[in-house]
């Protein structure tokens, strides 16, 4: 069964399910013979295998469903009535069906099996429309060996009932017989294996009972018998499960987490140790309930992606282009309402690669590619999220039209366009306003209804990117959540309340020494003195977040509360939204938990600032913040246009001042300084915690397998310590991470550089004085890159260039 | 005589009634998380047994002053298109039989903006019950 065709396989499930039910409406038929609806319900069944059984070529199968559909359409039409014999004949046929999907199920084709004798008796009965009852009772009575030949491994239980399969559905009824007189059945029944025929021709649904009681039997005698070990039946390896019924069961898990959330909050205030001991097991089981009803949602994309390559032929078809459909990561599994949700937008962008981004074949050879055109669709997973991306090597965006058209739509001014990058302008198509009807067709480009991609894809917490490279292709990323219903999430406190940010845009959390901005003017009083502040661009408040202006966003602002003096220190979410990262200022961070999420009533829904509430440990609500809202409301991107504006200056005389801070550290007895815009984050790993594999040290970090160097190594020497335990500079790039062990991590310093020479040893750009000390300048991500070439693979230049220009401008 | 049944409440010292039917289960005063920016009547989201609900001041619904600190006010869950959602009342009366002969539309005392959420009232004893009309207050903004 394991390598059944997944048509197959479903063929099968469907079948099977199916033919319970015409055993059942055959059965109604002969009480109720007029009902039309009955026997339209029996045709199409019988016609639905005949139609797949011929699309896989299952040619038994066809024949026997094929004269059983005729039989049925003369009594559909009206040309014959129902007669017991009629239905006996198409019990038969049934029972031959059943044995047909038994053998394929079993042996993955239809075996030597003769179903001949049944074609013949259906056939028989077909040709003589009134029903005379002698031949036909006689021809059926003949037919019995034949039917039971064909079935495979015949049974003592099976042989004096085939006759009685009218019979034997009426005595359905009586399902609840009592197990003792199931038993002896049930034996000789578990003695052959496939069951399932047996079953069929055995008297009545007792032995229905017995498929569901055997198993244990089963497998003892199975065991015993030898190799060939028990399969589970397709039928009984899957259910199909109300929709319904597992939200129920997922909003019942949602509860369970709080309450958890709530118990594991109460027990750590206590000193009761087999309390903790329960709570810490509770723990366990509810996120592995969880895990698991989570998966009982998950579907394969490719349930989604299944009917994409029909649409993509004919919108190539119609526009007479030449497109060749990849799909790559079929198997990628999120939840069933997420795809649900992303059908639509979906679909609409390879509509849009196939429509405008593929080039016609005569415009492709010219360009110097190929006359087919490729899309790809890829799927894969990427730290708790589903990565979707379509791209194509189609003509790409051209921004020049882009732009033209964003401004002639006053979507964007002149001088705004001035400032913008390629990839800003590349944004433009998400704009509301920027594609209507009549765009369609004049703008080469893509934009046709994007703002609504965004938005559905922004609703169910996925975030929309796009690469385009004109003449070459573009490349739409969607990031989906994997499920909607838990999600982590950070706690923080604005004004007394708490509110929940979801870690997915969280990037990091920054304090801040004093909490009230300065005005303009203050900025240059402070000068120097090294406390992380905010300060003013344009009138509007930034922090220096490594040498990079970020906008700052004021939590209570934002939500309207009134205002008050802020004073003392706060805290800084770096939030990422879209492509647009900024900083959220909050009173407190309170900690980290996974939250149910709630949907709210329409009237709060409206407000656009919450994505829904949750209820936290203490059993009360609190709002889950939409930071896409946040985003958009507080106006963080004319903020970053004016940044842009200013940064220029900012960063000339940045670069003058040279005060980028830099991490020291010693490593074999080496002096090193690292750029802090190059470190994701320290760290101090157990020296236990650091495995070998492959050749190579690694240790496992946040549910990821990183590699792990020796800083001192790379420099060419040994440590001169042994420790229990290490401190890490931990270095991350577009989702791949890497330790970097140091022997000491000595101090971060600022402006400190008195002289510096430049030499190029790889990852050693250079030595500087730093506190009087001659120091090793380290581009920490060479060093990992000679170390583990295999880094690089998947990371993005962009990032890789952002951190080069931070880096050059640190060096100069 | 058809009668209908009504749970009354009080609100400024006023008496109203909704039909007992829409009432789901009263509580008292429950810890309400205030939803900044919200519109002015909501007075923000209780936990009902680990569901989210929408709780709403009637009193800023009706126009009345507000409730004097210190005072609770006790809830309403009422069902609203299949949705919990609790009305935030001061004091929680019976449950009265009302004669539906007795109903007459709003009195003309009745001030414009209250006048919306009210279908009407019915005379007893001396006493006017106001009928809330609870899926529009529902719909209060």
């Amino acid at each position: 069964m394991e390598g059944m065709d997944e048509i197959v396989q479903e063929f099968l499930v469907e079948s099977l399910e199916n033919l319970d039910q015409l055993d059942r409406d055959l059965v109604a038929l002969e009480r109720d013979p007029g009902s039309r609806e009955l026997l339209s319900s029996i045709f199409r069944t019988i016609h639905t295998i005949k139609g797949t059984s011929g699309f896989l070529a299952f040619n038994k199968l066809e024949s026997v469903t094929h004269v059983g559909e005729n039989l049925l359409s003369r009594l559909r039409d009206g040309e014959r009535q129902m007669t017991p014999i009629t239905t006996d004949v198409l019990l038969k046929m049934v029972d031959a069906v059943r044995s047909l999907l038994d053998s394929i199920e079993n042996t993955g084709g239809e075996g030597d099996l003769d179903v001949q004798p049944v074609v013949e008796v259906i056939t028989e009965c077909l040709n003589n429309p009134d029903g005379e009852q002698q031949r036909v009772a006689g021809a059926s009575a003949q037919d019995i060996k034949p039917v039971k030949e064909a079935k495979p491994a015949s049974t003592k239980a099976a042989k004096p009932k085939t006759t009685k399969g009218a019979k034997a559905s009426a005595r359905q009824q009586q399902r609840q017989e009592s197990a003792a007189t199931v038993e002896p059945v049930q034996l000789e029944v578990s003695a052959v294996i496939p069951a399932q025929t047996t079953a069929q021709a055995a008297p009545d649904k007792a032995v229905e009972q017995v498929r569901e009681e055997a198993p244990d039997k089963l497998a003892d005698k199975q065991a015993g018998e030898g190799d060939q070990g028990p399969r589970r039946a397709v039928a009984d390896s899957t259910i199909r499960v109300d929709v319904d019924l597992l939200d129920t069961l997922m909003r019942l898990v949602g509860e369970l987490v709080l309450t958890r959330n709530q118990v594991v909050s109460y027990a750590a205030h206590l000193q009761d140790t087999t309390l903790i001991r329960s709570t810490q097991r509770l723990n366990l089981i509810a996120s592995e309930l969880q895990e698991g009803v989570m998966k009982t949602r998950m579907q394969p994309i490719d349930h989604l992606w299944a009917k994409l390559p029909r649409v993509v032929r004919d919108l190539a078809h119609s526009v007479g282009k030449q497109i060749e459909l990849v799909m790559v990561g079929r198997d990628t599994e999120l939840d069933r309402t997420l795809l649900e949700a992303i059908k639509d937008p979906l679909t609409h962008i390879v509509r849009n690669s196939c429509d405008h981004g593929i080039e016609a074949p005569q415009q492709r050879s010219e360009a110097g590619k190929p006359r087919t055109g490729t899309l790809t669709l890829r799927a894969y997973h990427q730290s708790g999220q589903v990565v979707i991306e379509v791209s194509d090597d189609g003509g790409g965006i051209n921004t020049q039209k882009v732009s033209a058209k964003a401004l002639e739509r006053r979507l964007i001014t002149q001088d705004q366009l001035a400032r913008m990058s390629e990839r800003d302008i590349v944004d433009l198509v998400f704009k509301p306003g920027f594609s209507t009807a009549e765009t369609v067709s004049n703008i080469s480009g893509r934009g046709v209804g994007m703002d609504v991609v965004r938005t559905n894809i922004e609703a169910i917490g996925g975030s929309v990117e796009l690469d385009s490279t004109f003449g070459r292709g573009t490349t739409t990323r969607l990031t989906i959540p994997l499920t909607l219903a838990i999600v982590p999430a950070l706690t923080v406190e604005c004004r007394g309340e708490r509110y929940a940010i979801p870690q997915v845009s969280m990037q990091e959390l920054v304090f801040l020494d004093d909490g009230e901005p300065l005005d303009e003017e203050g900025r240059s009083s402070q000068e120097g003195s090294g406390k992380a502040r905010v300060e003013y661009v344009g009138g509007a408040p930034v922090y220096r977040l490594r040498g990079k202006l970020l906008p700052l966003v004021y939590l209570d602002e934002v939500l309207g509360l009134p205002q008050i003096q802020r004073q003392g220190p706060a805290y800084l979410a770096v939030l990422q939204a879209d492509d647009r990262k900024f900083g959220l200022v909050v009173d407190r961070v309170l900690n980290t938990e996974e939250i149910v999420v709630k949907s709210l009533g329409a009237q709060l829904k409206n407000i656009g600032l919450y994505a829904g509430a949750t209820i936290l440990g203490d059993g009360r609500v609190a709002l889950i913040l939409d930071v896409q809202a946040l985003s958009r409301r507080s106006h963080t991107e004319t903020l970053e246009r004016l940044i842009a504006q200013e940064t220029s200056a900012e960063v000339e005389a940045a670069a003058g001042r040279d005060n980028e801070r830099l991490l020291v550290v010693a490593a074999g007895g080496h002096r090193v300084a690292i750029p802090l815009g190059m470190v994701t984050r320290l760290e101090e790993f157990a020296a236990t915690a650091i495995e070998r594999s492959g050749g190579r040290e690694v240790t496992q970090y946040r549910g990821q397998i990183i590699p792990v160097m020796r800083l001192a190594e790379m420099l060419g020497s040994y440590s001169q310590t042994e420790a229990d335990s290490w401190p890490v500079v931990v270095y991350s790039e577009r989702g791949k991470t890497a330790a970097v062990v140091v022997d000491e991590i000595l101090d971060i310093v600022e402006d400190a550089v008195r002289s510096r020479t430049s030499e190029n040893l790889g990852a050693i750009t250079g030595s500087a004085v730093i506190q009087d000390r001659v120091t090793e300048l380290l581009d920490v991500r060479q060093a990992i890159l000679a170390a583990d070439p295999r880094f690089a693979d998947f990371s993005d230049s962009d990032t890789v260039e952002g951190l080069d220009q931070v880096y050059e401008h640190e060096m100069r | 005589m058809t009668t209908t049944q009504y749970a009354t409440f009080t609100l400024a010292d006023q008496w109203y009634g909704l039909e007992v039917e829409r009432v789901q289960e009263v509580l008292r005063a429950q810890l309400c998380t205030p939803v900044p920016s919200a519109p002015p009547a909501i007075a923000g989201l209780i936990n009902l047994r680990g569901q989210v609900v929408t709780a709403l001041d009637i009193r800023t619904v009706l126009g009345l002053p507000e409730r004097a600190q210190g005072k609770d006010p006790m809830n309403v869950v009422v069902r609203v298109k299949g949705e919990a959602m609790a009305f935030l009342v001061d004091v929680i009366g019976g449950v009265i039989d009302v004669d539906d002969s007795s109903f007459e539309p709003p009195p003309d005392t009745l001030a414009g903006q209250r006048r919306e959420f009210i279908r009407g009232s019915y005379k007893l004893d001396g006493r006017l019950l106001m009928a809330l009309d609870v899926d529009r207050t529902a719909d209060a903004q």
